[in-house]
């Protein structure tokens, strides 16, 4: 640039921004080619007139121009720009001003686009004209300004800042807003307000104030009242404390006092206050008198509460909301040796068994967090150290509106129940394992076993597989379990069992059966001893049966074969018998006849040859030899009636009827119907024998002297029935008869050999009727009918 | 002289018999069998006085050898000799037709029982009347 041109410049500079102030100067110092407005000699005419109006204005003003809207201000915008200025000036404004460009875009956009105005009275904006954002209130107006060709080039501000203003109307509007509420705060009427001095004289009071003290208005207007007028002496001192916290702190916290009125009624009141002004303080009262009465009562009963609960054998104790403990009973401390103050707040923990007192207490604070209540069992310690098991429990004592007030607890001893239990599940524990390695020796013996093992719930059922019985019977497990076990036991023998079986199931006594089972193995069949007895319960409830068969098929046959022998012998003995008999009667008794008559023929002869000496001696030989004849006539009949090989058994019943009498004194009635001939000679012996036995019982036991003997024939089978009007017998006395050599077991069973049978028919004192029964061709030895 | 006829089985007590009653002058022995079947088969023509029977012979018995000389000669005398002591055998042995029943014991009463019953007394020996 020449100097002609920078005069010219200066020049024009000097016109457009005239006058003083500071930034008119600034303007004409400044170089406003490095601005997007070029330098000023380029100006439109419009522009520089603005320009040199705006800055020389005093209303606060800035011009922005051109489409960067670059800023020129003057010296009443300058407070405004703050630290932004004085780089500020020939700055676009968006680079001056982003934090607002949210809010002035839309402005200039309206103003330039479309040649709007804009007003806006107390704009509240925020700032960052002094390095930190500030609020500040404007009013403001905007309008377009025209360039030289008619268009708008540019927007012109007036900016009014009105922060103070604002300011203060705030304030004001704060002041009458305490004004108001200190007027309502006076008009409370749940509230005492007092207003007083630094010396506790009272300076003014609201209404209710008076009522809740009792006293007057004019004597408060008078300046006559103050704190001691209304307070009881002893709560003075915590009155002076409060009006030093006053004088300390600007303000007092909250405290409780007890008041008295001029009428001598007294009352409570919760006091706060506060300094208003070096020498004017204001305190609120709220009248307590029912909260603390009804907390005085709350207390009271709480006491008594306390004291009852000191009797109470159980551990009882009280935690604020939280779960911290505020109480226990006396029984606490007694047992776990922890005084109150130890077990309070979480204290108690300590007293839980270590192992688990952490369980416990996560348990606990769940509890305490969720409301719910809590109950647990644990040890805890006692005072000797020694723990003891307890049910422990909290419930949660809830208001009106459910909060929690307080946890309310208690510990049950509860360790001889526990230790009880303990030792029940013990003992559960050991029957569990001894019934289970029972249950494992019950199942090898079942399969192991040569006995049949089973077992069958209490209705008698199969209860569940016997293999012994399959590998005994051939039966396959699914006959066994549907209770086909009869189809494996011989038709003969299925109803008596079956009937046996059903009286033991339905008594709950003992089954006990012999019966023939089926042997798959050997294809026969073979005798079994079963065996069962109901399990019970401990109350005698049968659960179930559990029995055995043993094969007795040798047994038994052994058993045949020795009643087989011992009739063989008896048998034997009886033809022994009938041989001596004989041998006597036709050898021995013959030839001591012989010999009497021949010893007669000597006597005979020597009488002759008178030798009368010799002949004496061999008559008292004669006479001893007929004692002899005698004797072994009667052992004759003893040995066996020799009517019995002769004749019938009418006739030889008749002999053993006279026999009886003139032997035994036994009167014998001897009723004898018409019976079919020939029956065999052994048969005649025996039911003979019987018979005769049983005569000798009427003789030895029936304490009488006349049996009646019945012989009849009834169809194919033989009876003899012997009756008495004796003393009867019971049961028992079967086995008496068993010493006289021929008991009625013996009978029965002799009887049994021929396929007869014996029924006895007696009772004590009522006599006897035995009753005998055999057909009349009996089945041969060695057919015996099982 | 009473002629008798002697029915024993026992070879020794047809003896003793025989020679216990040759011993008696009064008494003959015109026969002895061993058997009831003998003595029906050889019984002695003439007739003897009188029959002394064994009551236990082998096959047919004392009894039955009464009945049938009974039939046969319903008047002869006999004597059944008996070892059996019980009295059902003298009942039988007098419902066969037999004069008398001597028990095998007295040898005495032998002469006594035959003489009675040739007398016409039937004969019972005095133990089996107590």
């Amino acid at each position: 640039m020449s100097l002609t041109d920078q005069a010219f410049r200066q020049n024009l500079t000097a016109k457009i921004f005239h006058g003083e102030g500071e930034l008119a100067r600034r303007c004409r110092e400044k170089d406003w080619s490095q601005t997007p407005l070029g330098p000023v000699e380029s100006w439109s005419m419009s522009l520089r007139t603005t320009a040199g109006l705006v800055v020389a204005s005093p209303t606060p003003m800035i011009l922005l121009w051109g489409p960067q809207l670059v800023q020129i201000y003057n010296d009443g915008y300058r407070v405004v720009m703050g630290n932004k200025h004085p780089v500020g000036l020939g700055q676009p404004n968006r680079d001056c001003w982003p934090e607002v460009w949210e809010f002035t875009a839309p402005i200039y956009n309206g103003v330039i686009a479309r040649g709007e105005s804009f007003n806006f009275d107390d704009q509240r904006l925020v700032l960052e004209r002094n390095g930190r954002p500030e609020e500040a209130f404007f009013t403001l107006a905007y309008s377009p300004v025209l360039d030289d060709d008619g268009d708008i080039g540019g927007v012109l501000a007036t900016v009014l800042e009105t922060t103070a203003l604002v300011e203060r109307a705030r304030v004001e509007e704060a002041l009458r807003e305490s004004e108001q509420r200190i007027a309502r705060a006076l008009k409370i009427e749940m509230v005492g307000v007092l207003f007083f001095d630094m010396r506790s004289t009272f300076l003014e009071a609201n209404d209710t104030f008076l009522r809740m003290t009792g006293l007057r208005r004019g004597a408060l207007q008078r300046g006559e009242l103050n704190s001691a007028l209304v307070t009881l002496p002893e709560w003075m001192p915590r009155t002076w404390q409060a009006f030093e916290e006053l004088k300390a702190n600007g303000r007092f916290a909250p405290y409780e006092k007890e008041l008295v009125r001029p009428d001598g009624s007294r009352w409570w009141g919760l006091f706060a206050g506060a300094q208003l002004s070096e020498n004017e303080c204001v305190e609120f009262v709220i009248d307590i008198t029912a909260h603390k009465r009804a907390e005085q009562a709350r207390y009271e009963s709480e006491t008594r509460f306390h004291a009852i609960a000191d009797l109470v054998p159980d551990m009882l104790w009280q935690a604020d909301p939280g779960g911290q403990r505020v109480w226990c009973n006396h029984r606490w401390t007694e047992y776990t040796g922890q005084s109150s103050q130890e077990a309070s707040g979480y204290g108690w923990v300590e007293t839980i068994h270590p192992s688990e007192r952490n369980a416990v207490l996560h348990k606990y604070r769940r509890a305490m967090e969720t409301g719910v209540r809590f109950r647990n069992e644990h040890r805890m310690r006692r005072a000797d150290g020694g723990y003891g098991w307890f049910l422990v429990e909290a419930v949660p004592i809830c208001n009106d509106a459910g909060d929690i007030l307080h946890w309310f607890g208690s510990a049950n001893d509860i360790n001889d129940q526990r230790m009880t239990m303990d030792r029940l599940e013990e003992l559960v524990a050991e029957r569990t394992q001894s019934l289970a390695e029972s249950e494992e020796r019950f199942r090898l013996l079942v399969t192991t076993s040569a006995q049949i093992i089973w077992s069958t719930d209490a209705a008698g059922r199969a209860a569940e597989d016997s293999p012994s019985w399959r590998a005994f019977t051939g039966q396959d497990a699914e006959c066994w379990l549907a209770g086909g076990w009869w189809s494996a036991v011989h038709p003969d023998d299925i109803a008596s069992t079956e009937r046996t079986w059903q009286i033991a199931v339905g008594s709950g006594q003992p089954f006990v059966a012999e019966y023939r089972l089926w042997h798959a193995r050997s294809g026969n069949w073979r005798w079994v001893a079963a065996r069962g007895i109901p399990l019970c319960d401990g109350v005698g409830r049968t659960l179930g049966w559990f029995g055995t068969n043993t094969d007795i098929d040798e047994r038994k046959r052994a058993e045949e074969e020795v009643r087989r022998m011992a009739y063989s012998l008896t048998m034997a003995e009886q033809e022994e018998r009938r041989r001596v008999s004989q041998i006597l009667h036709d050898d021995l008794q013959q030839l001591l006849y012989a010999l009497q008559l021949k010893l007669r023929m000597v006597i005979n002869r020597l009488a002759l040859e008178k030798q009368s000496a010799l002949a004496e001696m061999i008559e008292e030989a004669r006479v001893i030899i007929k004692q002899a004849i005698t004797t072994t006539r009667q052992l004759t009949v003893d040995l066996s009636p020799p009517i019995l090989k002769t004749e019938g058994l009418a006739d030889a019943l008749e002999w053993l009827q006279r026999q009886m009498l003139e032997l035994h004194g036994l009167e014998v009635e001897l009723v004898s119907r018409p019976v079919m001939p020939g029956i065999d000679e052994d048969l005649r012996v025996m039911l003979f024998q019987v018979v005769r036995e049983l005569l000798f019982n009427v003789k030895k036991h029936a304490g009488v002297e006349r049996a009646t003997v019945v012989l009849e024939q009834a169809d194919r089978d033989l009876i003899i029935r012997v009756e008495d009007d004796g003393l009867g017998m019971g049961r028992s006395a079967d086995v008496a008869f068993q010493g006289t050599g021929f008991g009625l077991s013996s009978i029965r069973e002799r009887l049994r050999q021929v396929g007869g049978s014996m029924g006895i028919d007696s009772s004590v004192g009522a006599g006897m009727r035995v009753t005998i029964r055999v057909p009349c061709n009996p089945i041969g030895i060695g057919n015996v009918k099982e | 002289m009473v002629r008798v006829f002697v029915v024993e089985d026992h070879p020794l007590m047809r003896d003793m018999l025989t020679e216990f009653l040759a011993l008696e002058e009064i008494f003959e022995v015109v026969g002895v069998v061993d058997s009831a079947e003998a003595a029906l088969e050889r019984f002695p023509d003439p007739l003897p006085d009188l029959v002394l029977i064994d009551m236990s012979l082998p096959g047919m018995s004392g009894i039955d050898l009464l009945r049938k000389l009974h039939e046969r000669q319903p008047g002869l005398p006999c004597a059944m000799l008996s070892g059996h002591g019980e009295k059902h055998y003298v009942e039988q042995a007098f419902e066969a037709g037999a004069s008398g029943y001597i028990l095998k014991g007295e040898p005495d009463e032998l002469p006594q029982a035959i003489q009675q019953i040739l007398a016409g007394k039937p004969f019972i020996s005095p133990e089996l009347q107590r």
